[in-house]
């Protein structure tokens, strides 16, 4: 099953949205006269209503949190809904030069630390094995939608109901001899939510903050050969010792 | 190896640590034949510094002998070199317009650092994880990144004492003097006569000062100026500096003053002298910073990452 994007526009009709308004305003008024616990969840029920009424979805659907459908969990993003990054970072390098980079799959994994392999399916579609949360690995199928060498790649996800992603790498030249603008426009939808990628951020995995870091590695990458890195370097401590031999034991030996 | 390990607030150790690895292709290894402790260090002892973790090995000023090589490399064992404290990559656009320490790829943790700054420059050796990080010279070897970039071969026939302030402490003189933007006959004033301050007056002199003029109170220090070639003022001695100094040249006052009081001291004087002079330049408040670029064999900008990227004044 192939999914199209953007998909069905799932917002309350405008021609019923009147019913919404008035029982949502009713609940609201009943719920603050009648107070307490059960009021107030009487009038938030009312608010989700009057949300509706106006913009078409619930309440908590403009937080990005995505009610289950019969399509599974998230089965779209609407445009005002799910999160979006857009980063962009100049490299020292022609247009072509990291276009070529991007086009060959296997390097993705050398900037895109949480992704195991990536692997070409056909002209237009790629298989690509992440690592979730818990190390669990999500599996992912993606769809090239624009491909103009040198210039732009987009793509978007299918054939998968947990990763709703779509997102576009555009190169432009950069001033003269400031190699190239690198822009890339991600969209998705985060489970639970913005709340749910709040709460990532605050326990320190903010997708937006991981993106960045790949797109810094991409830079390095492209200008430097390699990535700056400090991980296997020297440190005190013994819980942090790691077993080896030392330089003079070696040249004993 | 033995390594000087940081692990609190005034609490450093000498210690057993494994030896650094080659982890990338442009990595040397260097066995360290001299090291120096900066003022800068001092913050990190006294816990003024963010992001440090124990066991983190400390040292940013270090020079030796280059014992393995990476793949890719322009050194080669046995090669005899001087550290500078900025790790800089040769390729993104600041290095090659010669501000290696604003480096935009040395820096694995740069997200941090723009976090704390706004901007991140390049990571440094044994200065904290925002700075990237790295393990630090102050320990018998050292892995050094881009070995191929900052690393400068010693000449033949000059000692690693004549070398080592390379590292660090000489460019921040120079950079404070090259501020000053010094025309031929120039009178500058240099408060502090530490490492930082003497280097300033003998860089004022190499950038054609006319006068140079030292301001402390530490009477070995004030020597050591006059043997720099410049005059000295004892502000313990004297009711007013700034009226001592324009008593000493017609009453015009110096045409260039040079902050060069460490952190850790008694506050600058330099606001006094902010005012009615041309120009101050501060060598000394800030953790780290330097050198210049009339010499390219001085390849850290500190202050210029400052300007560059912070949009700071100095």
């Amino acid at each position: 099953m192939e999914r199209i994007f953007p998909r069905v526009d799932r917002r309350e009709l405008e021609s019923t949205r009147w019913i919404s308004a008035l029982a949502g305003g009713a609940m609201i008024a009943y719920g603050m006269k009648r107070g307490k616990l059960f009021g107030g969840l009487l009038a938030l029920a009312g608010a989700d209503l009057a949300t509706k009424a106006l913009i078409g979805h619930h309440l908590y659907e403009t937080v990005g949190i995505t009610s289950v459908t019969r399509k599974g969990v998230g089965a779209s993003i609407p445009h005002q809904l799910g999160i979006k990054v857009n980063k962009s970072v100049t490299i020292q390098q022609s247009p072509s030069t990291i276009y070529d980079f991007l086009k060959r799959l296997e390097n993705w994994p050398r900037f895109m630390t949480n992704l195991r392999w990536a692997t070409q399916k056909d002209e237009n579609h790629s298989r690509w094995i992440m690592r979730g949360p818990e190390n669990a690995e999500v599996e992912w199928d993606a769809e090239i939608i624009n491909d103009i060498p040198n210039e732009i790649l987009a793509w978007r996800s299918v054939n998968c109901p947990h990763i709703d992603t779509a997102g576009s790498i555009r190169l432009e030249p950069a001033r003269e001899g400031r190699g190239t603008v690198v822009r890339l426009s991600l969209q998705y939808l985060p489970p639970g939510g913005s709340w749910g990628a709040l709460a990532a951020k605050l326990f320190g995995k903010d997708p937006a903050g991981e993106i960045a870091d790949h797109l810094h590695k991409l830079k390095q990458i492209l200008e430097t050969g390699e990535s700056a890195t400090t991980e296997g370097q020297s440190v005190g401590g013994s819980l942090r010792h790691r077993s080896g031999a030392t330089r003079a034991s070696q040249s004993e030996a | 190896m033995k390594a000087l390990c940081w692990y609190g607030t005034k609490d450093v150790r000498i210690e057993n640590v494994p030896d650094p690895q080659i982890l990338n292709p442009r990595d040397v290894i260097i066995r360290t034949t001299l090291t120096a402790i900066c003022g800068s260090d001092l913050h990190i002892y006294g816990g003024f510094i963010p992001t440090m973790e124990r066991g983190d090995i400390l040292g940013h000023e270090f020079m030796g002998e280059v014992v393995e090589t990476g793949h890719e490399n322009g050194l080669r064992k046995g090669d005899r070199v001087v550290v500078p404290f900025a790790i800089a990559c040769g390729n993104c656009w600041f290095c090659k317009n010669g501000l290696t320490s604003a480096c935009d790829n040395s820096n694995p943790n740069a997200e941090l650092l723009e976090i704390k700054d706004g901007a991140s420059g390049a990571g440094l050796f044994g200065y904290s994880r925002i700075y990237g990080g790295y393990a630090g010279g102050q320990a018998e070897y050292v892995r050094v990144p881009f070995g191929d970039v900052g690393p400068l071969k010693i000449p033949e026939g000059l000692s690693d004492e004549q070398v080592l302030f390379l590292s660090d402490i000489f460019p921040t003189g120079y950079m404070a003097a090259e501020n000053c933007n010094i025309q031929g006959g120039d009178t500058v004033a240099v408060w502090g006569c530490g490492p930082v301050g003497q280097f300033a007056i003998r860089s004022a002199w190499l950038l054609g000062a006319g006068r140079v003029i030292a301001i402390d109170k530490y009477p070995e220090r004030l020597d050591l100026a006059r043997k720099g070639h410049a005059e000295t003022i004892n502000y313990e001695e004297t009711d007013s500096v700034i009226g001592t100094l324009k008593e000493m040249t017609g009453g015009m006052g110096p045409d260039f003053c040079i902050d060069a009081v460490g952190m850790e001291a008694h506050g600058s004087f330099l606001a006094e002298a902010y005012d009615p002079h041309q120009a101050g330049h501060d060598a000394g408040n800030r953790p780290a910073h330097g050198a210049s670029r009339r010499d390219p064999g001085l390849p850290q900008r500190w202050n210029g990452f400052h300007s560059r990227r912070l949009w700071r004044i100095h």
